[in-house]
């Protein structure tokens, strides 16, 4: 058996990459098909469209956080029970981390042996549009470019001048012509997509992107083109067997996550490593006003603090519960704007937003990304869920910068070895068993992730049992 | 023809920046006390505009598709003779032409030329991807000089690196310069190009910001080195004095409206007009002064939907043309100059009347009309082209003549490529006055400016000859 696959890719960003593998994705389910889907890179946002898409979740692929085996292992395993697997690439086909290129778009699909469509943005150019695909051909020829797609075709002459041009110098069918439009429901911001919580009518994008994709795409020539996907599921050393629960005995764990419209981005294999580590997850919402629930570690994702900043900041009873969870021992892990949200304020423009205030820092929003790729950190010994000069591999994207509040009570968490962090040399916050960090990390990536916050969250409920066998009667005492 | 030190800058698409960086590295050069002949290729005024504005001294278009290769040779080696280096800007892909095999390309045009190509690449959301397209167009004709790369929009120090790197080591040719992406952002943009110059009160300083630009991002020494490459290019031999010889049309006057309204006049349009001893006169459309004495008036392209409001206004000079124009004065007016004659120009829900010498009016879009190269069969009986006649040209425009008042007028032109009025006619006239959306170039239409003067000959001979020292306005009232 192969699996049948498909990676979507382009030239650059911006080139319609998440229209056209969104808009796929959904009308290959209309047709009948079983798509999963994947994407490349550690993005949330994609995913999130994507996953919404196929209704079922998105499992990012990245070669640069995670090992080939690691990839190898989710990609087959994600792809078993579903007919298509869909993958959509990230930046320009061929750009990795090094000159090498090594873990670019181009890198996996080799990998996973998975053939190439190729978006062109089509826009202000007619005929060099041959010469850029014979490009691609040239620079590696093991990839395979098994399609193109033609994007932002203005009108018949054009796309005939176009197609005409690569079909002369090239053997690559064009499979897919999209005329340059305006969409009505398009999510973008900032450097990608709205995040779908954010969206009003999230779905109606994904219909808009499955019409468009159903009147441009040779779909049954595009299914024929991904039986060409040639892994098998044998052909690697692979355990496909459901990880057996690494802490059985440790049931009981209740790990709280704020999952709302302000914060939402968690890989969906770090919730199931924290539930295989022996933990169930309680969804929290941090737009209500209720105090936090009963938990024994919080794990709070990335998200838009940014945008709900007034109703974050209105909910006094959430934000001080946070603070006395925090104070009492709890664990907190907190990621971007789950580090945001930790801290006093936040900064916009001119308006001060007061946050949860574990951390004395206040963080303050820029216009420009502040931080924006992989991140490589070394753990120091201040740290509370890691063992000083453990290194880890995440990455960050945020907009806000930590302003400290000298002297702190606050300690650094990591040494940056890579990237930005919070001021270059260092990430993470950490104040007693809260940390909070600008990386995001990926469980497939570093699996050592969510063993250290099930142990941080076990340690501390036995902690608290201690602490209420031994005083139980603050009652009494009266 | 002795050494030309010359390049020609190309691009991967229309809207990479190879427009801001000719003006820079023209403007940087000039700095340097170089002199430099600047051309554009394809017919575009506005691009060519800030060239000129940049060198100091006109910018030539050079256009493969309008002008036939030996016209296009005559006319490169005329002005690049004896300048230090001459700068071609390219136009849209490189390989870009009008059809599927790129003919009439900038690639074409720099084999034809021998020149050097420096490829601007637009590096946005991209790292060594850009190497895979530069070694494709490498490849896809071995015969295109490709030099160098200039990176565009690059992000920081990092990501020039990368860029730099993967393509020195693929691709096997220099990057001489890299231009970040902040510094360009409030640089004047409209329509698809650039401001014109006239329209910009800013726009000498814009080209010195844009100079410091290129001296700050781009190895000037290594371009110049990369110009002076270039093989010798023979020329065809130019007749210097072929013209001086018969002054046949000295005593006539050409008018042309030049204001912030009407600026697109083609140098060799101008020349063509003047060559044979016409004198011409610069008019202004915007202040109220009655028309001066004039053989034949020439209203070139513009804006006149963003002077609307003035043009209409000005009864007086309206009043004037449109009295002199009944008296038989001949005018050939293209795309702004035909918008100018029609009755009313409708801009959103306003109407602003104009000269009314046609009984059209025209309305302004959002989106263009028609936009590209226009071939037309001269079908109709005319003041300026006999019938038969075939003329390429191109037209870019806004503006459009509802359906319904069409029929009511005579046209001249049929239209074999492009849309022109309605996609198929084009060439509206009345009097001695043609109205149309297409642009000619003389290169590429010589008997285009021989119907002007033959026209003004007649005009002049049968309105002024007799009665040369009564007043324009007599004249008027007499003819009427």
């Amino acid at each position: 058996m192969r699996i049948p696959s498909l990676l979507i890719s382009a030239l650059k960003g911006g080139s319609g990459k998440t229209l056209v593998t969104v808009g796929l994705v959904a009308a290959i389910r209309k047709r009948g098909l079983v798509p999963s889907v994947f994407k490349k890179g550690p993005d949330y946002i994609d995913s999130g469209w994507l996953s919404l898409s196929a209704g079922r979740p998105c499992y990012n692929l990245d070669q640069h956080l995670f090992s080939e085996e690691a990839v190898l292992n989710s990609f087959i395993r994600r792809s078993l029970n579903s007919d298509i697997s869909i993958i959509e690439g990230n930046r320009g086909l061929f750009d990795g981390v090094d000159n090498s290129g090594s873990s670019s778009s181009a890198e996996l699909s080799k990998l996973l042996r998975s053939p190439t469509l190729m978006i062109i943005d089509c826009s202000k150019m007619t005929g060099t549009a041959a010469a850029l695909v014979k490009g691609c051909q040239q620079f590696d020829p093991e990839l395979q470019i098994s399609g193109i797609i033609l994007n932002r075709i203005k009108g018949t002459r054009h796309e005939h001048v176009v197609r005409q041009a690569i079909e002369r110098i090239t053997t690559i069918p064009v499979v897919g012509v999209i005329p340059g439009m305006k969409l009505r429901n398009f999510p973008q911001r900032h450097l990608g997509l709205l995040p779908i919580q954010e969206h009003p009518s999230a779905i109606d994008f994904v219909e808009e992107a499955r019409a468009i994709v159903e009147s441009g795409l040779d779909l049954v020539e595009i299914e024929k083109i991904a039986l060409q996907g040639a892994i098998t599921p044998n052909s690697h050393l692979l355990n496909l067997e459901p990880e057996l629960l690494k802490t059985g005995s440790v049931n009981n764990i209740e790990i709280g996550i704020l999952h709302d419209a302000a914060f939402q981005f968690y890989y969906p294999e770090n919730l199931e490593e924290l539930t295989l580590n022996g933990a169930n997850i309680v969804e929290i919402n941090s737009l209500e006003s209720k105090p936090l629930p009963d938990i024994d570690a919080l794990y709070i994702g990335g998200g838009f603090p940014e945008t709900h900043a007034e109703r974050l900041a209105e909910n006094l009873i959430f934000r001080e519960s946070i603070k006395s969870f925090v104070e009492s021992g709890g664990p907190v892990y907190a990621e971007c704007g789950g580090l945001m949200f930790l801290a006093k304020s936040l900064v916009i423009d001119t308006k001060v937003f007061p946050m949860a205030g574990v951390f004395s820092a206040k963080s303050v929003l820029n216009r420009k990304p502040q931080g924006l790729g992989y991140v490589e950190l070394k753990a120091r010994g201040s740290n509370p869920f890691f063992d000083g000069g453990v290194t880890l591999r995440g990455h960050e994207f945020h907009y806000s910068t930590m302003v400290l509040d000298y002297p702190t009570k606050e300690s650094w968490a990591f040494d940056v070895l890579r990237g930005q962090g919070i001021d270059g040399a260092h990430d993470g916050l950490a104040f007693k068993n809260a940390l909070g960090l600008y990386t995001h990390i990926h469980s497939l990536g570093e699996p050592k992730w969510a063993g250290s916050i099930v142990r941080k969250a076990k340690n501390f409920r036995v902690a608290r049992k201690i602490k209420s066998d031994a005083c139980p009667v603050e009652e009494d005492i009266k | 023809m002795q050494n030309a030190p010359r390049i020609i800058i190309g691009a991967l698409r229309g809207g990479s920046g190879k427009t801001l960086l000719s003006i820079g590295i023209t403007a940087a050069l000039r700095r340097r006390g170089l002199s430099i002949a600047v051309f554009k290729k394809g017919p575009d005024y506005i691009d060519a505009g800030w060239l000129g504005k940049a060198a100091q001294r006109p910018c030539r278009n050079l256009d493969s598709y309008l002008f036939d290769k030996e016209t296009l040779k005559k006319s490169f080696c005329k002005w690049a003779k004896d300048q230090d280096v001459s700068i071609i800007e390219g136009n849209r892909g490189l390989f870009d032409g009008v059809n599927a095999s790129g003919e009439y390309s900038s690639a074409e045009l720099a084999k034809l030329l021998k020149t050097p190509v420096i490829l601007i690449v637009d590096a946005s959301k991209m790292t060594r991807t850009a190497a895979a397209l530069v070694l494709g167009c490498q490849a896809l004709d071995p015969d295109v000089l490709i030099k160098s790369v200039i990176l565009n929009r690059v992000a920081g120090p990092r990501h020039e690196k990368t860029l730099r790197d993967s393509i020195e080591e693929y691709c096997s040719i220099p990057v001489i310069g890299a231009i970040n992406k902040l510094y360009l952002e409030d640089f004047p943009q409209r329509h698809l190009g650039l401001l014109p110059l006239s329209e910009h009160s800013g726009a000498n300083e814009i080209v010195e910001t844009v100079a410091n630009l290129v001296e700050r991002s781009i190895d000037l020494d290594r371009l110049m080195k990369l110009a002076k490459s270039a093989d010798p290019l023979d020329c065809p031999r130019i007749l210097e004095n072929q013209s001086r010889a018969m002054l046949e049309h000295e005593n006539l006057r050409i008018g042309i409206l030049k204001d912030s309204a009407f600026q697109f006049y083609y140098p060799e349009n101008l020349q063509a007009l003047t060559s044979t001893g016409a004198s011409l006169v610069e008019i202004t459309a915007l202040e109220p002064r009655p028309l001066p004495r004039v053989d034949a008036l020439y209203i070139g392209g513009g804006f006149p939907e963003t002077h609307a409001e003035v043009l209409a206004k000005n009864t007086t000079f309206k009043e004037s043309l449109l009295l002199a124009i009944k008296a038989g004065l001949p005018v050939y007016a293209e795309c702004g100059g035909l918008m100018y004659l029609a009755r009313q120009l409708t801009i959103d829900e306003t109407t602003y009347p104009m000269v009314g010498v046609f009984d059209v009016e025209t309305v302004l879009e959002r989106r263009p009309q028609g936009h590209g190269y226009m071939v037309v069969n001269v079908v109709v009986s005319n003041p300026f082209f006999p019938v038969g006649s075939v003329l390429k040209g191109h037209e870019f425009h806004y503006s459009f003549i509802p359906s319904d008042n069409i029929n009511t007028n005579s046209y001249a032109f049929k239209v074999i490529r492009g849309h022109g009025i309605n996609g198929s006619v084009d060439g509206i006239f009345r009097y001695k006055v043609l109205g149309t959306y297409l642009h000619l170039h003389t290169l590429g239409a010589p008997l285009w400016a021989m119907g002007i003067l033959n026209q003004a000959r007649n005009y002049h001979e049968t309105c002024f000859t007799k009665t040369d020292d009564k007043s324009l306005t007599q004249n008027y009232l007499f003819k009427a």
